[in-house]
């Protein structure tokens, strides 16, 4: 899958020297093609997280397009693009993402449960995604009885599940230790050497040796680091 | 869990004391709705049931009755009491007042510990042959005329039909039970006026009851009156307490309607109450969905950003919503049906009205109707708080402290 992002800004309602508005987000373009593992880096509070969003369809920006291959995110009504993303686009939220009244497995499998059912299929997936990222033991756990860096590897195993054609990835890495970060980096590498466009928002150094393209986002505006 | 649709089922399990909360609220609902309605009407068909059961339109008893004001509790609660008055009472009301389409006797004993019977009951004497008033309730539950020696009794009475009871040592058959009223008429023994004065004559002779000094055959303890149409009633009222000596007419209607009135009170109050319960509720349980919510934002959001539409996040709250409150409402139900059982006789007492039940058919359209308000005020207050959520980005509710 290819995301296209043309000329978008995003703007939030905020006092800032003398206006009523700042851009989080000053104008963009931006090409995600499948295949690709772009990583962003940059201060806190650059709006990486803000990019993300627009391109996952889940922030409607204040002007510019954003294509998933053809298909225009923000002209769809809610129900065919909450559907879309459920399909194609994976989006792996900043902090902690779980649902706490289900167990691990059920976290997991939830983005194929909710246009279908639970099949001994995607069981036996998410099994395996379990496995890889070390967390197979917690299977029956409760969200509440994990440590950060488990419910970040839950997420992304959730992340997997449906074995989107885009995975935004925003500080994937942020409570893991250093075994686990390489594995869930390598993970990342193989879903996009499968052809998935993959974006990383990472601080860490570590991120860059997986990197495609590396990309900088400070104050709003993002400008190529490396390719 | 098998698919998206037990996630509202799961959600109620997984978190009990939010539940149980929502569970209590809706449970007050409907004890409110259902538990107040059915007060009301239960002591609409009391008052009922009291006029029906009376069927006159004037009541003549002694003077010193009147006056002590103890036979209002006697005729219309059953309450044991006698008082008695010349029978020619009978003769004078028909040749001196005009007016008169009916009028019938009624005689009353209270028995000592009968051998029946732990308490004392109330005996009621009629005459079948000009009765009006007992008879089609009689009729009602036993179809025939009572002979001699046969009485009919109360439905609280703990004798089965074809019994033998001992009342001042004479035996008399139990014929057949009558259906509840509600009030101490229940517990009490209804037989013909040959019966009653033969009973009359056993307590005589026992030396339990004095008859004015009288001889239990001249006397009597109420005159029934039906007054014909072209006759106001109360001018056949004071026309009887202008030239029958030693009595008092009172209008049947005058007796009930203070009941009756003051009854009217305690419905319109009902009324307000539940009208109270309701809004207070209902307020709670708005902001009680609408702090829910905003706690569940970011859970809210973690489902939208997995794929579920606004339509799924607002049929999953939909859904929790529903089902509490339909487990609520029939639990909340349940709960007043038992009060109502347990507490209807004490009810009944303390306010002097009976208590009946409307029919079983009633008790379950009401019970619709509460279990249908209270799921449609859950989901009408769960509603609103969760369109404000799933209207905003998920993006913008993703930064939500987490
Ligand atoms: N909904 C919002 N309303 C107002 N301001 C917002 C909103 N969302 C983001 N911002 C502001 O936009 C800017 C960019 O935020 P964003 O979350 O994209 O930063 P970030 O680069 O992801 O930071 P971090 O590395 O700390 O996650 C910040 O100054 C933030 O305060
Ligand atoms: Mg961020």
């Amino acid at each position: 899958m290819k995301l296209i992002a043309t000329k978008i800004t995003k703007k939030f309602p905020r006092q800032r020297d003398g206006a009523n508005f700042f851009y989080a987000l000053h104008e963009t373009d931006f090409a995600l093609e499948g295949g690709c593992l772009a990583v962003i880096t940059g201060r806190s509070g650059g709006g990486k997280t803000t990019l993300l969003n627009l391109l996952g369809g889940l922030l409607q920006p204040s002007s510019g397009t954003v294509k998933a291959d053809d298909v225009d995110l923000y002209q769809m009504d809610d129900k065919r693009l909450s559907a879309f993303r459920n399909r194609h686009i994976a989006v792996i939220p900043q902090g902690v993402s779980a649902v706490y009244t289900l167990t691990v497995t059920e976290n997991i499998l939830l983005p194929t449960m909710m246009y279908g059912k639970r099949t001994a299929e995607n069981a036996q997936r998410a099994e395996e995604l379990m496995r890889h990222l070390g967390i197979a033991d917690l299977r029956d756990a409760m969200p509440s009885e994990l440590s950060g860096g488990e419910l970040r590897r839950m997420a992304i195993a959730r992340a997997m599940m449906t074995a989107p054609g885009c995975i935004l990835a925003d500080e994937p890495t942020g409570d893991l230790d250093d075994e686990n970060t390489a594995v869930v980096l390598k993970l990342l590498r193989e879903t996009a050497d499968a052809g998935a466009a993959v974006l990383v928002i990472s601080h860490d150094a570590e991120t860059l040796k997986y990197a495609d393209r590396v990309y900088r986002m400070d104050g709003g505006s993002l400008t190529v680091h490396h390719a | 869990m098998k698919s998206i649709r037990s996630l509202p089922f799961v959600n109620l399990i997984k978190k009990p004391a939010r539940s149980v909360a929502l569970l209590i609220l809706s449970v007050f609902l409907a004890v409110s709705a259902f538990g107040g309605s059915l007060a009301v009407m239960s002591l609409r068909n009391g008052i009922d049931s009291l006029e029906s059961r009376l069927g006159a339109d004037i009541i003549v008893v002694p003077y010193e009755a009147a006056t002590k004001g103890s036979y209002e509790s006697v005729i219309l609660q059953g309450n044991p009491g006698a008082f008695y008055m010349r029978h020619t009472v009978l003769g004078e009301i028909e040749e001196e007042i005009a007016g008169v389409e009916k009028l019938s006797p009624q005689y009353f004993l209270v028995s000592a510990k009968a051998g029946c019977c732990s308490v004392r009951v109330q005996i009621i004497g009629f005459d079948p042959e000009t009765d009006f008033s007992v008879t089609p309730w009689i009729e009602r539950s036993y179809g025939k005329t009572l002979s001699d020696g046969d009485v009919i009794v109360g439905s609280t009475v703990e004798v089965s039909t074809g019994d033998d009871i001992k009342l001042f040592d004479q035996r008399v058959n139990v014929v057949g039970q009558l259906e509840r009223t509600g009030t101490e008429l229940d517990t009490a023994i209804y037989c013909n006026v040959n019966t009653v004065k033969q009973l009359m004559q056993a307590a005589q002779v026992k030396q339990l009851v004095d008859y004015n000094g009288s001889d239990p055959d001249q006397v009597i303890s109420s005159v029934l009156l039906k007054v014909r149409d072209d006759y106001d009633i109360d001018d056949v009222t004071s026309d009887i307490n202008l030239h029958v000596r030693g009595v008092k007419a009172i209008r049947a209607k005058s007796m009930i309607s203070s009941v009756s009135d003051s009854l009217s009170g305690v419905s319109s109050a009902i009324g307000v109450l539940i009208a109270v319960i309701w809004l207070l509720s209902l307020i709670i349980m708005a902001i009680s969905f609408s702090m829910i919510n905003q706690e569940r934002k970011k859970e809210f959001a973690v489902l939208r950003v997995l794929g579920a539409s606004r339509r799924m996040l607002s049929s999953i709250v939909f859904r929790e919503a529903l089902m509490l409150t339909c487990a609520g409402s029939v639990g909340g139900i349940l709960l007043s049906l038992l009060i109502g059982l347990l507490f209807a006789d004490s009810f009944t007492a303390a306010i002097g009205v009976p208590f009946l039940l409307p029919a079983t058919g009633t008790i379950v359209a009401v019970g619709a109707v509460t279990v249908a308000a209270t799921m449609l005020a859950g989901a009408l207050t769960a509603a609103v708080s969760a369109g404000k959520v799933s209207r905003q980005d998920t993006g913008v509710i993703l930064r939500g402290e987490s």
